[in-house]
This record gives C-alpha cells, sequence and structure tokens, in this order.
C-alpha cells in the first residue's frame, strides 16, 4: 500500500510566507529592463528599439523620446544584447503589475527638445484610493478567481496552473479558481484575445455579477504582445474589456502572478508608475 | 549530394517510372521531388509503401506562386523527402491524399481553410481552422486577404445539427472549461455515463503564429517560434533555428549543440513531471499532485537559475547559443539533475504501487497501434502504442547522434502506457545531460555561429522531438535575411484527432483521465 500521508509529511511545509517575506528571482533572470539615459549614445542609435519585436521600445524621433512600455514586453533581453553602451540593461525584477497601462510607461528624453509632460492627475490618484480601499473591503478576505484563455501560448497557463502548488499555495491568501464566472468576484485573462475567444469572453464577463474585477495576465493579455492587432488577435485585453489590472510578463512567474491579484484587491501596492527620465 | 539522399533518390529512380519527376537538392538529407497534380497522390504513395516513408507535415505557400509541399521523413536513411506540387492559380485543387495517407486529412483541411486550396476526394472536409462565423470565400493567409481590418462575422453557421436521437444527451463543454486549462469546445453524446460520440472545435487560439516569421529580421524569429507553444519553447526555437541553420548552411558548434541537447533535456523533465502532476489530480490522488508539483516547480526554478528563464527561452539564436554555462552553474547543473533523479525516483515508485490511481488509468483511453500509425501520432502517445518512434533516433539532431540513451515504448495503447513512457523517459533524459555535460567540459568552439547573408527562396526542415512529440519546421527564405514563409507543425495536430478516437464507448468518468495521459497542448495545434 502507498504511503502517501507519509511522504506528504516528510516533505513537511515548503510554501513561501510571500508576500510577508520577499520572494526574488534568482541573479541572471530576466525582469525589467531599466535604462541608464546618461550613457545612451547622444543622438540615439535605436538599436534597442529595432531589435524589439513587440516594439515595447520605441523611439518617438519628433519628440525626441525613447519610449518603453513594459505591457508590451517580453523581457528577451535582445534590448540589453545590441545596446553598445550598456545603456539598457535587465533586472531581476518582475514584481509589475499596475493599474493602468501609462503606469506601465518610461519616457526617456534624450534631446532637450520637445513639450514638458502634463501635470499629474490628482483626481485619478484619488479615485484609485477609494477603489484600492473598497476593493480590500469586498474582497480582501476571499477572491474567487475565473481564469479565461484568450489564446495564450500556455505558458501564462502554467504559471497559474502553478499557483496552487505547494510551494505557492495561493489558496493561503484566500484566493482561489472557480470553474464558473457565476461564482467569480475576478476575470483573470491570458492570450491577446483571438477572435473565436472575443465571444466567449464577452459572455463570461457579462455572466459575472457585480462588483468585479478584470485582470490581463501576461504580455499579450495587457497589449497584444508580439501579436499585431489584426483580423486575428484583438490586441488586448482592454480592447474588449475594462481593465482594472494588468500583470506585465512573459509568462509572468507566480510571484507577479500574487502581487497582480493582491494589488487588485488592495492587498499589495504596485511598485511601477509613470516615468518621465530626462537627460 | 550526400550518402545517404543519393540512396533514396537512387530507389526512387528505380521503383519509381510512371510520371515525370523534377529532382532537386536540399540541405543534407533533404531532397524535393516535384511531380505534375494529377500525380502526387499516386508518388506520395509509393513514398510511403515502397520508400517507408512517415508524413509529418504538409505546406501551403502562395509566394512566389501556389505550391504546396508533403513532406515525408525516411527513418531508415535519415533523410527527408519532399514532395512538391505546383497549382494552377485558377483553380487551385489537387487530388487528396487523405484517402490512401489517412495522416494527411487534417493538413489538408488546413490547406482548405487557410489558403483554399482543395483537395479533391477529400473524405471530410468541413472546416477545420476557420470556425462557422468566418466568411465564405476569404482566406486568412491568401495574399488577397488583408487581415489588417477586420473580417465581418458571417450570420451562416451557428451551433450545427444536433447529434443523436431522443434519449440521448448532448453536452457541450467549453471553449472556456472549469480550472486553469487552455480554451477548446467538446461536443459529447452520451447514455447514461458511456461516451457514444465526441465531436471537438478547437482552433479558438488559432493566432495565425506562422504570418508574424515572415518579412520580420531572421534574429526575432527565434522569439515568435518560443511562443507558438510556450511550454514547449525551446524544443521549437530549436526547430526552427536548425530549419534556417539547414537553409543557409551555417554549421553549428560542438559546444552549443551538446547545450541545445541539456536545455532540450531539461524542458522534456519538467513537462513529465508536470503530466505526472495532471494525472494525479485528475484521479485525486491530492499528495500525488502535490510532490508531483512540487518537484515541477523545482525543475522550473532551476531552469530559471541557468538560464534566466523558467522555460528556458530566450538560448537559441540562429547559429547556435546566447549564453554558456559558468562552472558554478556546472556543478549546480548536476547536483540538480541528482536531486531530480532520486526525487523522481520514489515518486513514480509510490505511484506505481497506488492501486487507485493505476486502476484509473488501466485500459483508459486504448489508442491501437494501427490507427496511431495511420493517422502520424507522436510523441509518448505513439510510444505508449508500441511506435517507437522518436525524432532524436529517426533522425538525430544538436548531440544527439553521439549520446546513449532508449527510447521506451509500451505497447498496451492506454493510459498507463503513456504514462509509463513518460516516467521511463525522465531518467533516460538525466543520463542524456550527464553525459553531454561530460563532453561539454571537453569541447571546443564558440556558442553562436555568425548569421551570413541567406540567398532568397532556399528551402529546408528543421526538426526537433518536444516533450509532446516530434516537431517539424518548413521555411523558405526571402530577401535580406527575412522568411518568405514558415511552417511550423507541432505534435499536438497529430495527436487530438487520435485523442478523439479513443473515446467512444468509453466512460465520462475516464475522460478527463484520458485527455491528461495525452497530455497534449491547445496552443500548440491551434497556432
Amino acid at each position: 500500500m502507498a504511503v502517501w500521508t507519509w511522504k506528504g509529511i516528510k516533505k513537511g511545509v515548503v510554501s513561501t510566507r510571500y508576500p510577508d517575506e520577499t520572494l526574488l528571482m534568482p541573479d541572471g533572470y530576466r525582469g525589467k529592463p531599466e535604462i541608464d539615459a546618461e550613457r545612451c549614445t547622444p543622438t540615439g542609435c535605436m538599436r534597442c528599439a529595432e531589435a524589439c519585436l513587440p516594439r515595447a521600445i520605441t523611439w518617438e524621433s519628433d519628440r525626441g523620446v525613447l519610449a518603453v512600455d513594459y505591457a508590451r514586453c517580453v523581457f528577451c533581453g535582445l534590448c540589453e544584447e545590441v545596446c553598445p553602451d550598456h545603456a539598457i540593461y535587465l533586472t531581476r525584477e518582475v514584481e509589475l503589475a499596475a493599474r493602468t497601462r501609462d503606469d506601465l510607461t518610461v519616457q526617456v528624453r534624450l534631446s532637450s527638445a520637445g513639450p514638458a509632460h502634463d501635470a499629474e492627475d490628482l483626481l485619478e490618484t484619488e479615485v484609485a484610493a477609494r477603489l484600492e480601499t473598497e476593493s480590500r473591503r469586498v474582497f480582501g478576505r476571499s477572491l474567487h478567481v475565473r481564469h479565461v484563455d484568450a489564446g495564450s501560448c500556455n505558458g501564462c497557463e502554467s504559471e497559474l496552473q502553478a499557483l496552487n502548488n505547494p510551494y505557492y499555495n495561493l489558496h493561503r491568501l484566500g484566493i482561489f479558481f472557480t470553474p464558473s464566472p457565476r461564482f467569480a468576484d475576478l476575470l483573470l485573462v491570458t492570450g491577446p484575445v483571438t477572435r473565436a475567444m472575443e465571444g466567449p469572453l464577452r459572455l463570461a464577463y457579462e455572466a459575472m455579477a457585480d462588483p468585479k474585477l478584470v485582470v490581463a495576465a501576461g504580455a499579450c493579455a495587457c497589449s497584444g504582445g508580439i501579436f499585431p492587432e489584426n483580423a486575428l488577435t484583438m490586441g488586448g485585453v482592454e480592447k474588449i474589456l475594462p481593465v482594472d489590472v494588468y500583470i506585465p510578463g512573459c509568462p509572468p512567474p507566480p510571484v507577479a502572478l500574487m502581487q497582480g491579484l493582491l494589488l487588485a484587491i488592495g492587498r499589495a501596492e504596485p511598485r511601477l508608475k509613470r516615468t518621465e527620465i530626462n537627460r | 549530394m550526400e550518402e545517404t539522399s543519393k540512396r533514396v533518390l537512387a530507389r526512387i529512380e528505380e521503383g519509381w517510372k510512371t510520371a515525370p519527376l523534377k529532382v532537386s537538392e536540399g540541405p543534407p538529407g533533404e531532397i524535393e521531388c516535384e511531380v505534375p497534380t494529377d500525380g502526387v497522390a499516386d508518388f506520395a504513395s509509393f513514398v510511403v509503401k515502397a520508400l517507408h516513408g512517415r508524413l509529418v507535415s504538409v505546406v501551403g505557400q502562395e509566394e512566389p506562386a501556389p505550391v504546396l509541399r508533403y513532406l515525408f521523413s525516411l527513418p531508415a536513411e535519415q533523410v527527408f523527402v519532399r514532395v512538391a506540387v505546383r497549382l494552377e492559380p485558377g483553380h487551385r485543387r489537387f487530388p487528396s491524399l487523405t484517402p490512401i495517407v489517412h495522416a494527411a486529412h487534417w493538413y489538408e483541411r488546413e490547406l482548405h481553410d487557410l489558403f483554399g486550396y482543395e483537395p479533391v476526394g477529400h473524405p471530410h472536409l468541413d472546416r477545420l481552422i476557420l470556425h462557422s462565423d468566418w466568411p465564405e470565400g476569404t482566406h486568412p493567409f491568401r495574399k488577397s486577404c488583408n487581415l489588417t481590418h477586420p473580417v465581418p462575422r458571417s450570420e451562416a453557421g451557428g451551433e450545427g445539427p444536433a447529434l443523436g436521437r431522443d434519449g440521448e444527451f448532448e453536452l457541450p463543454f467549453g471553449p472556456i472549461r472549469a480550472g486553469v486549462v487552455e480554451s477548446a469546445h467538446f461536443r459529447f453524446l452520451t447514455v447514461g455515463e458511456e461516451i457514444l460520440k465526441l465531436e471537438m472545435q478547437l482552433f479558438y487560439k488559432f493566432r495565425g503564429i506562422e504570418r508574424l516569421f515572415e518579412n520580420q529580421p531572421l534574429v526575432l524569429c527565434p522569439l515568435v517560434a518560443e511562443r507558438v507553444s510556450g511550454i514547449s519553447s525551446f524544443a521549437h526555437s530549436l526547430a526552427f533555428c536548425q530549419a534556417v541553420e539547414r537553409a543557409a548552411g551555417i554549421a553549428v558548434p560542438r559546444p552549443a549543440c551538446l547545450l541545445r541537447t541539456i536545455y532540450a533535456e531539461l524542458e522534456r523533465i519538467y513537462n513529465h513531471l508536470g503530466n505526472l502532476a495532471h494525472l494525479c489530480e485528475a484521479t485525486s490522488l491530492r499528495v500525488g499532485e502535490a510532490q508531483c508539483s512540487l518537484l515541477k516547480e523545482y525543475a522550473k526554478q532551476f531552469n530559471a537559475k541557468l538560464s534566466g528563464h523558467r522555460f528556458l527561452r530566450g538560448i537559441n539564436a540562429i547559429g547556435g547559443v546566447r549564453r554558456g554555462l559558468t562552472a558554478g552553474q556546472h556543478r549546480e547543473l548536476l547536483g540538480a539533475i541528482d536531486y531530480i533523479g532520486r526525487e523522481t525516483k520514489v515518486l513514480t515508485d509510490l505511484i506505481l504501487s497506488t492501486k487507485s490511481h493505476l486502476d484509473r488509468l488501466v485500459t483508459t483511453g486504448i489508442l491501437p497501434e494501427k490507427l496511431a500509425a495511420d493517422y502520424g501520432a507522436v510523441g509518448p502517445v505513439a510510444r505508449g502504442s508500441g511506435l517507437p518512434w522518436d525524432m532524436r533516433k529517426d533522425h538525430p539532431y544538436a548531440a544527439y547522434g553521439d549520446l546513449t540513451f532508449n527510447v521506451p515504448v509500451y505497447h498496451y495503447g492506454d493510459a498507463l502506457a503513456r504514462m509509463r513512457v513518460r516516467m521511463d523517459e525522465i531518467p533516460e533524459s538525466i543520463q542524456l545531460i550527464r553525459e553531454a555535460m561530460d563532453r561539454f567540459e571537453l569541447a571546443e568552439g564558440d556558442l553562436v555561429a555568425p548569421l551570413p547573408q541567406i540567398p532568397a527562396g532556399r528551402r529546408a526542415i528543421g526538426w526537433a522531438e518536444s516533450p509532446r512529440g516530434g516537431l517539424v519546421v518548413f521555411v523558405e527564405t526571402g530577401e535580406g535575411n527575412t522568411l518568405r514563409r514558415c511552417k511550423v507543425r507541432s505534435p499536438s495536430f497529430c495527436n487530438w484527432y487520435l485523442f478523439q478516437a479513443t473515446v467512444t464507448q468509453t466512460m465520462m468518468m475516464d475522460w478527463p483521465i484520458n485527455e491528461r495521459s495525452f497530455g497534449l497542448t491547445h496552443a500548440g495545434c491551434d497556432l
């Protein structure tokens, strides 16, 4: 007779205590790219933008701005590889969830020309703070998530499935995957939204009772990622549904997914904000 | 021309007298035979019956002229034969190969949906990839179809006819299904517990990813390949890079071949551990599921330490690999596979002594060997049904030709057989990694060969044995180091039909166990 119980007891408790303890990716992990504007070639050589498949790095020549959009980034590291000045390098930071697409952008002004940026929208900050308190009140202790695969490569699903392994043990946070949108508080979408999944995705959202949240997990869901906006792929979840939290990554590792879900229910803080770097 | 190709060519010239052939040479071990349209079924039949070829892919192409190619593997000679047919721009019809070579069935339907090529005499020419709301007469891979504009949804179509008669219960399931799983639609016709019939509608995830390879700087293309099927990223980028390397005549340095082998086996290990966990989940063996998924997590964390990514992405480049291993990583790798090997043995011994679990797998989802062979099964699904097919042995690539390993084969064809294939493959993978590591210490050379200017019009096949089976890529180069066409055939595309075939007259409660035992993906099938 198999002694599974003994095997389980012998293994002991292996679960992380995240977020009560920090969970770091290993050295050399390909996480968030950082730009050191001082090292960038004065005129801008643009090799990073040319090496960027999902167009996460773009050069706006009329404004003299190198723009980075983490919602598009697939963390491949080619930008770091081709940069002759070591001006762009990947860190191991992966907790990049944000409430708006804007917060996932970095604007590096390489030349002195160009208009000044807009003043911060104070009303938006106030609304965000109230939403956070309300989400925490309603969902903070128990959250039921309905996942919908809207055409992912399956990498995101693998990391989502990992959330219920003993190491991450999502249940200890009071977060559960539920089989029906009727029982769900939060719709977690992966994939760029293929043509064929647009209809089913809308139906799932409409079947959820209010209050409800929508989270886009992975580059494809956040922005379409490597997939263009065309007749076959819709360019990200926000083209179909209102998105409350964006979780960048390709795929976002389990710790990034946990941060994103906790952010959605007011139990975590976003680490990224819209950034302007002037040289 | 290489010796093996010459031998195959000699046998073709000896055995085929019927219609004229235009033979051209491809990369080493690859020959192309162009036949007239009305002769293709007969010649392909000759390749299968007289040369013992296996159909591994079918490629449609519109530019520069409409053509289709049937790709056959001849494992005895380790040669690929490409049978090319030019189509008349007017009607694009060709005689279907499916009545003779059943494995062609889905490929020909794919050609029909995506290009509008018509396989005359195909026994089941329904839509496969395009759903019923896609308008008639537009084909997404035709240049005339402008994908940058939305394609209207057609009112025609709908749910389709009812499956059964009074007393029979029709259950639609998906595309959104319980749990964190990929999107796909299944329609069951049941009486009580017994499944009388299963219809599948897949391709909800069809992204047209093959188009992303076209007119793209070649250095970016491995990233696209990695995202065809995200849990076999390494095998996909490997097969892709090898296709381009063969088209360009790039010799991959020895250290890179060895590293590629090591990473490919690490990918096999974490996938197979995941499959064991999924099977335990399906039979509600909770501690088994927890322990297997924990070991898989260990493997993914180790992947991240070694390569910077939990799924081993960002390593393959055309010409070799983007990063090597430090001495410290050597030692860590040996320690990690030691640990994985020991822990896997403990878990597999436990699983194999859990009668309640095995009881659910024995005789579940039997796939007969003949059916598997006729329809071109690949991977553990094929090897669980007695077919010793494995591209690492049939067409050695990377460093596999020099390394010692066994390919486990079981014959019963049930879920247990498929599980045992995967269980036995894990220690083989560990052994492969150890042997490759030994040789890597001594290997000389760089990690990547430079990318030359590749002339347009070069065609080649690339391949790899992913955790789910053989995967085959075909490329044709365009101008300025880009690709005109890239066709990816992932293993799940071959195997989903066979899953459907095992379900008739089985029990509903066995269905999820059978599905997990096949262990397929939808992303790889749908593209």
